[in-house]
This record gives C-alpha cells, sequence and structure tokens, in this order.
C-alpha cells in the first residue's frame, strides 16, 4: 500500500516526532527521501493493537530501509515504562540500526539515561546476529535475589556476570528484548516480504545494483530456490571475481557438492579461475578436492593454466591434490605434469617428482 | 661416573666436539673465563635461504620461501616446528581473520585435521603435526633441536654463515639471505645488529606467562559460574572472576586477568601469571622465570581444587615447555614502526601485513596492576612495511615476527603471531626472490 510520503512525514511528526534525541550517534533514518510502503503486521507481544511494517523504496522499487515502530511496556523494580523507538533493517534483512522519540532517551534499571557509549554499545549487540541473547532464556538473564518476588518483571536484579560484555550495563532486559525484536518474528516478516516479491526481474535488478549487499542476498535467494538456478548460475559465477570479499565468498559458497561433482560446472569455473582472487582459488581448490570426482578436463585446465604462469605456484600442490589414480590415466594429463619436472623453481620440480612418484 | 668414564662415554656416543673441549679447554690463566681452543667448523649444507626459529613466523617464512624456488632450511631449538603455538601452548591465535595466503591455508587444514574447537583455538599437538606435514610439502628441510650459537659475515658486511649446536655438536651453515625469526632476535644479535630492548623510559619489559593445559573441568559449569565466557571463550568479567577465585583459594596471582578457554571438550587451556621483569637475554632469569611460573601454576591448580565446586577435579595436565616471552629485542630495521604509524592508520607502499590488534602492554611491575592496557595509545587498523623486516647493521638478514623494528608501543600490538605469520610469509618471498637473483632484500619488490 503506497502512501504519500508528505502526508505521512506530516503524520509522523504530529504523532510521534521522528527527531532523534541530540545524543544519538546514529541516522536519520526517517528523514530519508523515497516510496513508502506499509505492510499490515500484527505483533501480539507489543502494545499497539495494528501495526506495520514500513518500507522505504527507491525510484528502482529498490528497498531502502524497513522500519518497525516498537512499542513496549517493560517493567523493571516494580516501575513500568514504554520502551519507545523505531528499530531499522536494511533493504536486505539485515539489522540497521535504530531511532529514538524525541526526549525518550532510554533508560537503565536505576531510571538514569543511556550515555553515548551505551547506545553504542546497544547498536554492536543489536548488530550481532548470532549473539549469545539467541539461546537464553530471559529467566537465565539476572542473577534473582533470594527475597524475590518470582514474577520476572518484579524485581532488578544484577546482570549475570558471564553475560555482562554483551548487555548494556544495568539495562539487560532492554537488551534482550530489543535484540530478539531485531531477530525475531518482525524480522522474519521482513524476509518473508523480500522472498515473496522476488521473481526474475527482481533478481536482475539485484544484481544490477551497485551495494554487494543486494548481490549477496541475491544469490542466497537463489540458492534457496533451485528454479533460479539456470537462469543465474552463471551471473553468480561472475561475483567470484568480485572485489568485495564477502560478495565473492558468498559467490564461491554457492557451489556446494551437489553442484560441483557436475562436469559443466566445474569445467567452467576451472576456465574462470585465474580471474578468481587468490584466496578464492585456495578455496575452490579445497572445494574440489571434497568432490567425488573431479574431471580430467577440469585438472587439465588448470595445469595448463599454471604452465601459462596464469596461476601462483603455492597453489600447485593443491591442485596436484585433486589429481587421483584414475586421473593419472589419462596421458594427456600425465604429460602436462611431466613438463613441470624441468621447471625452474625446485619446489615445482620436487613436488611434481613426488606426485609422478 | 669418573671423569675419564665419562670423556669416553661421550666419545662413544659421538659428542667429541664437547669431549675435545673439555680435554683442552684452559681455565688455568683466567679463572673468570676459558679459552678454547680454535677449531675448523664442518659446513653442513649451502642453501638460498635459512630460516633460525621455527614459529610462527618462521614456519611461514620457510614455506614462502621454499615454494618460491629457493633451496630452504629452517632451525629450530626445540622438538617441534610452531614455537609459542606448540612449545608454548598458547593454543590462542590472535590477530589472524583477516590474513590471507598461508595464515588461511593452516586454518584450513587446522579444520581439516580436527585441531580447531572454535574459530580461532586449537589443539597444540595436532599443530605440531600440521606444520610437520606443511613443511615437508614445500619441501624445506627442517632441523630440531638446534640453536644458532654464532653468526660471521663476509664481504660487504653480508651475513655469510651460522653456526649451531644441537645433537650433531657443533656446525656451520652457510646461505644467501638469512632470517630472523627467533622471536628475540638471537641470530641478528649474534650477527652484531644494533636493537632496543623494553620501554623508552624505564627499560622495562613485558612479563612472561607460562600456559598450561587443563583437564577436569566442565566447560558448562565454568560459563554457568561466570568463570569462563559462552562458547568456551573468554571475558574481561569471567577472568574477573577467575583472579577472585584464585584470590579465595589463598594466593595472591601475579596476572590478575587470568584467563580460562575450551581448546576441546573437556581440554581447557589456562594463562594465569606473570613472570616481572624478566629478561628474555638471561639463561638465568628465563629459568628461573620458567620454574617459578611452573611452580605458582601448580599451586594456584591445587588452591582451585581445594575449593571444590567446579574446581573439585581441576588437573593441569602440562605445562610450555617453553615460557611464553612477550617481548625481547627489537632488532633495528630500515624502518622502524612507530607508535604514530598505530595511531594515523599507517598506510605503506610496501605493506606485508594490515595488523588489526590493540596496544596490549602486560603490567610491566605487579604493583601497577597485574593487568593489561594500552598506555593510553589507541590504534586504528595499520600496515607494517617490508623495510621494518630487512635488518640496518648487516646486509642479507632479515626478521619477521616480534623482533621487527618497530618501537615499544607498536611492538605491543604487532606482537601477536598472526601478525608474525603474515610477515614472515613475506619475508620468505623476498628472501627467495633476492637470494635467486643474488640481490639484497632491500632491492626487491614485492
Amino acid at each position: 500500500m503506497k502512501v504519500n510520503l508528505l502526508v505521512f512525514i506530516l503524520l509522523m511528526a504530529l504523532l510521534n516526532p521522528p527527531r532523534a534525541c541530540a545524543q544519538m550517534p546514529f541516522k536519520d533514518f526517517l528523514g530519508m527521501k523515497g516510496n513508502l510502503v506499509k505492510h499490515p503486521y500484527r505483533e501480539k507481544s507489543l502494545s499497539a493493537s495494528v501495526q506495520y511494517i514500513l518500507e522505504l523504496r527507491n525510484n528502482s522499487g529498490i528497498p531502502i530501509w524497513f522500519a518497525f515502530d516498537a512499542q513496549k511496556v517493560v517493567c523493571l523494580s516494580r516501575n513500568c515504562r514504554p520502551l519507545n523507538l523505531w528499530l531499522f533493517w536494511d533493504g536486505t534483512g539485515e539489522y540497521l540500526g535504530f531511532q529514538l522519540y524525541r526526549d525518550e532517551p532510554l533508560t537503565k534499571t536505576d531510571h538514569a539515561d543511556f550515555e553515548l557509549e551505551d547506545y553504542e554499545k546497544l547498536h554492536l549487540l543489536l548488530s550481532d546476529s548470532g549473539s549469545v541473547l539467541k539461546n537464553i532464556e530471559y529467566e537465565s538473564l539476572i542473577l534473582v535475589p533470594e527475597n524475590a518476588s518470582k514474577r520476572v518483571d518484579a524485581y532488578s536484579g544484577a546482570t549475570r556476570l558471564s553475560l555482562r560484555e554483551y548487555l548494556v550495563k544495568d539495562a539487560a532486559y532492554t537488551c534482550y528484548t530489543l535484540w530478539h525484536m531485531v531477530h525475531g518474528p518482525i524480522h522474519s516478516e521482513i524476509l518473508k516480504i523480500l522472498d515473496d516479491r522476488a521473481n526474475d526481474s527482481y533478481l536482475r535488478t539485484l544484481f544490477d545494483q551497485e551495494d554487494p549487499k543486494f548481490r549477496r542476498w541475491a544469490i542466497g535467494f537463489v540458492k534457496r530456490y533451485s528454479e533460479y538456478h539456470g537462469e543465474f548460475v552463471q551471473t553468480i559465477m561472475d561475483q567470484i571475481k568480485n572485489d568485495d570479499n564477502l560478495l565473492s565468498k558468498q559467490a564461491l559458497n554457492y557451489f556446494e557438492s551437489d553442484y560441483l561433482n557436475q562436469p559443466e560446472i566445474q569445467k567452467k569455473l576451472a576456465s574462470a579461475f585465474d580471474k578468481f582472487p587468490h584466496q578464492r582459488q585456495f578455496e575452490l581448490l579445497w572445494k574440489l578436492e571434497a568432490c567425488n570426482n573431479v574431471y580430467d578436463e577440469t585438472i587439465t585446465i588448470l595445469l595448463e593454466m599454471f604452465a601459462r604462469n596464469k596461476i601462483k605456484v603455492d597453489l600447485l600442490g593443491y591442485v596436484y591434490n585433486l589429481i587421483r589414480s584414475q586421473n593419472l590415466n589419462n596421458k594427456m594429463i600425465v604429460e602436462s605434469i611431466k613438463r613441470f619436472l624441468n621447471h625452474e623453481n625446485l619446489y615445482v620440480r620436487t613436488l611434481t617428482k613426488r606426485l609422478l612418484e | 661416573m669418573k671423569r675419564r668414564t665419562l670423556i669416553k662415554a661421550m666419545a662413544l656416543s659421538g659428542m667429541i666436539p664437547f669431549s675435545s673441549s673439555i680435554a683442552q679447554g684452559n681455565s688455568q690463566k683466567n679463572p673468570n673465563s676459558l679459552d678454547e681452543p680454535s677449531r675448523k667448523t664442518p659446513i653442513v649444507k649451502r642453501f638460498d635461504v635459512i630460516v633460525c626459529g621455527g614459529g610462527p613466523a618462521g614456519i611461514a617464512a620457510a614455506i614462502s620461501s621454499a615454494r618460491s624456488g629457493a633451496k630452504t632450511a629452517i632451525i629450530e631449538m626445540y622438538g617441534c616446528l610452531g614455537g609459542v603455538w606448540t612449545t608454548g601452548l598458547l593454543s590462542n591465535i590472535i590477530d589472524y581473520k583477516d590474513k590471507p595466503g598461508i595464515m588461511k591455508e593452516l586454518v584450513h587444514r587446522l579444520e581439516k585435521s580436527d585441531a580447531q574447537y572454535s574459530a580461532k583455538v586449537y589443539d597444540a599437538e595436532l599443530m605440531k603435526w600440521t606444520l610437520d606435514q606443511m613443511c615437508m610439502e614445500a619441501g624445506i628441510e627442517v632441523r630440531l633441536h638446534t640453536k644458532v650459537v654464532a653468526a660471521y659475515k663476509g664481504a660487504g658486511n653480508k651475513l655469510e654463515h651460522v653456526v649451531t649446536e644441537g645433537f650433531s655438536g657443533r656446525e656451520a651453515w652457510n646461505a644467501k639471505i638469512f632470517i630472523d625469526t627467533t622471536g628475540n632476535g638471537d641470530l641478528a644479535a649474534h650477527a652484531g645488529c644494533g636493537f632496543d630492548l623494553g620501554h623508552p623510559d624505564t627499560g622495562k619489559v613485558q612479563p612472561a606467562s607460562l600456559m598450561a593445559i587443563i583437564a577436569g573441568l566442565n566447560e558448562e559449569e565454568l560459563v554457568a559460574d561466570g568463570l569462563m565466557g559462552p562458547k568456551g571463550g573468554t571475558t574481561e568479567d569471567s577472568k574477573r572472576k577467575l583472579y577472585s577465585e584464585i584470590k579465595r583459594a589463598g594466593m595472591d596471582g601475579s596476572y590478575s586477568m587470568p584467563t580460562m578457554f575450551a581448546i576441546r571438550p573437556g581440554l581447557i587451556a589456562m594463562m594465569a601469571n606473570h613472570q616481572y621483569g624478566m629478561s628474555a637475554l638471561d639463561g638465568n632469569q628465563v629459568s628461573n622465570a620458567t620454574i617459578e611460573a611452573r611452580d605458582e601454576l601448580n599451586r594456584m591448580v591445587n588452591g582451585l581444587r581445594s575449593l571444590g565446586g567446579s574446581f573439585a577435579k581441576m588437573r593441569i595436565v602440562t605445562t610450555g615447555a617453553q615460557i611464553g616471552i612477550r617481548e625481547a629485542r627489537r632488532v633495528h630495521g630500515l624502518y622502524t614502526v612507530s607508535a604514530n604509524d598505530l595511531i594515523n592508520g599507517a598506510r605503506f607502499d610496501d605493506a606485508v601485513c594490515r595488523v588489526t590488534f590493540n596496544v596490549d602492554v602486560h603490567s610491566l611491575e605487579k604493583k601497577a596492576g597485574g593487568g593489561y592496557g594500552s598506555h593510553s595509545v589507541r590504534a586504528k587498523p595499520y600496515d607494517i612495511p617490508l623495510r621494518s623486516l630487512i635488518a640496518k647493521d648487516v646486509n642479507g638478514l632479515m626478521m619477521a615476527g616480534r623482533c621487527i623494528s618497530g618501537d615499544f608501543f607498536a611492538h605491543a600490538s604487532y606482537r601477536v603471531t598472526g601478525n608474525a605469520v603474515a610477515m614472515g610469509e613475506a619475508a620468505g618471498q623476498v628472501a627467495a626472490k633476492a637470494s635467486l637473483e643474488n640481490k639484497l632484500p632491500q632491492t626487491i619488490k614485492l
């Protein structure tokens, strides 16, 4: 459902002024320009009866962010107060940041306002999708004083020692609650919105984006929905050459053993091998080593590349590790290897001699 | 055993150089010194590159040198490769994450051999084996149980020979290029290089620590008790808690931030002591520090065990064969990495390693708190230039690892082993190229 941006901003200004607290170090997400879309969403544990996941898109229809107005009542020390702030995820569903309501700083157990470093720490811990908070029950967050009421929200206890580094001091419950909002059902809903939207055309648009995170998301999607494999396999292979380490790595990791065991895939990857970053070359050889079969053609291509100095000498040992006894029945491979018995590099000569022995 | 019988036994066991010294040495002229007779020492082999010191920097230097086509040897004073990783039982590789090349290869092999319990915590025994395999595959001549005791220069102030002592007695080795990866800068000192040592104002050095491998502890119990962080790791709070437990056991621990982390289920590594003021250049001090550290660790574990609870079955499996030395010589190089380089996040055209570890100065004395700190130097990720790996005072000599050219604060950051591997790899490549082209390392471009 599209809403006029100006109307929305005016509405927000009246209801929830989107200006962040003065001490906040993060972006003014709500002030960004784009086309706003509302996705109805119902989260039972939250205070508001009707909620929306908001999405801001650019003119190409690519999401800039998703946002959720997190309103929740937090009770500590028998004193309840609302926890109000906006949470943001990027266009691939990764946590992006948060923005406070005007004049509503986050507070701690003793009602002291969060300091700048507390916000920074909160942001860092919310950014960690693998945080230890993931598998911890709320009850184990704090140490319960022996005389305390058994009602969890009704006491203030010391944060468990082993968890202190993962939480903002005196704000364990706030951290825990927000982490589970950022990485919980709302996040799942955003991922579902993205998945539902994906089709050939949308994926092509994503692969055209300069920001590598969209291409990473598209690779992940194609991996989950193999019906798109045929159309995008070459595009994904091309991403291995990319300078962005995460993108390049994710593109290579797309090729698991089921694909890598296919001769055509092996041949294509081997043919592009000299264009891959050095570290990816190692990783591809290690992946191939784990395959049931490395085809003669794959090995021949790699040996030829080495002969032409197109790949570095530190990879040769791992290329040789791919060669099994059945490959050595191929005379072309044996002849190709024998050339290296007279190589100028002592290491290459020694390694080759050992292989042929 | 009578003297004559002893000499006979030594002669039969092939220790002729030693027996001849005993037979002919003359301490009559000056009671405080011994005039050793001059002798001819056999040159056992000639290499393109010799790497002295088989620790993290050394193995990387030797592997990359050999792969680059240079006939390479590595000389190690203990009975295995790996240095502080293995004989020192460090069990934890710091600042390894973004290091490409040999570091990544090593991590891959450790994972493949089940030597790694988590991303960076490894089993020292499997590390030894893995390093042996990597060096054998590269065709390196590995000499264990052998210590460099002298170095001799030839024409052009160029290092030409090192002399070693080991099971074969005294031997001389020739190479075109040498790499000092001894950690303490022993080879460079023998060769006559200048060096710095300790804090610029006081000369004090960082303390040494002896690692212990512990059995009889339950990881989940330790986490529940706050003695270990989640996932077998360590946190500031878990260190403080362990220190308070050591105090409860009646000991004033020398290190106020002791650490325990899980290597694999049932096996814990512990770093819990500081030996203050120990000079790594003084054999007596190193010996005494090792004995004191082992004594402290045993008393500490006995005390903790007496507390019962999580500690009830705690036992030391083994302590390091070598004490972990944080700081020794910083050999003068063509460039000296400084605190300013860290603060500014320096970049160099001849960069060989990007360091991301902070300045980590362990208390120089117990009264300074017994923990660690950055001495107010806030480091940004910075580069180590190749020039700081090339000796200034002697030609044909490179360094890699913690003995490279840097100031006290920079050293406190780059000294960790992930960086040593990257430096070693670069030094090995340059040394190989220099040796094969009969040039000096400073003329080689990476």
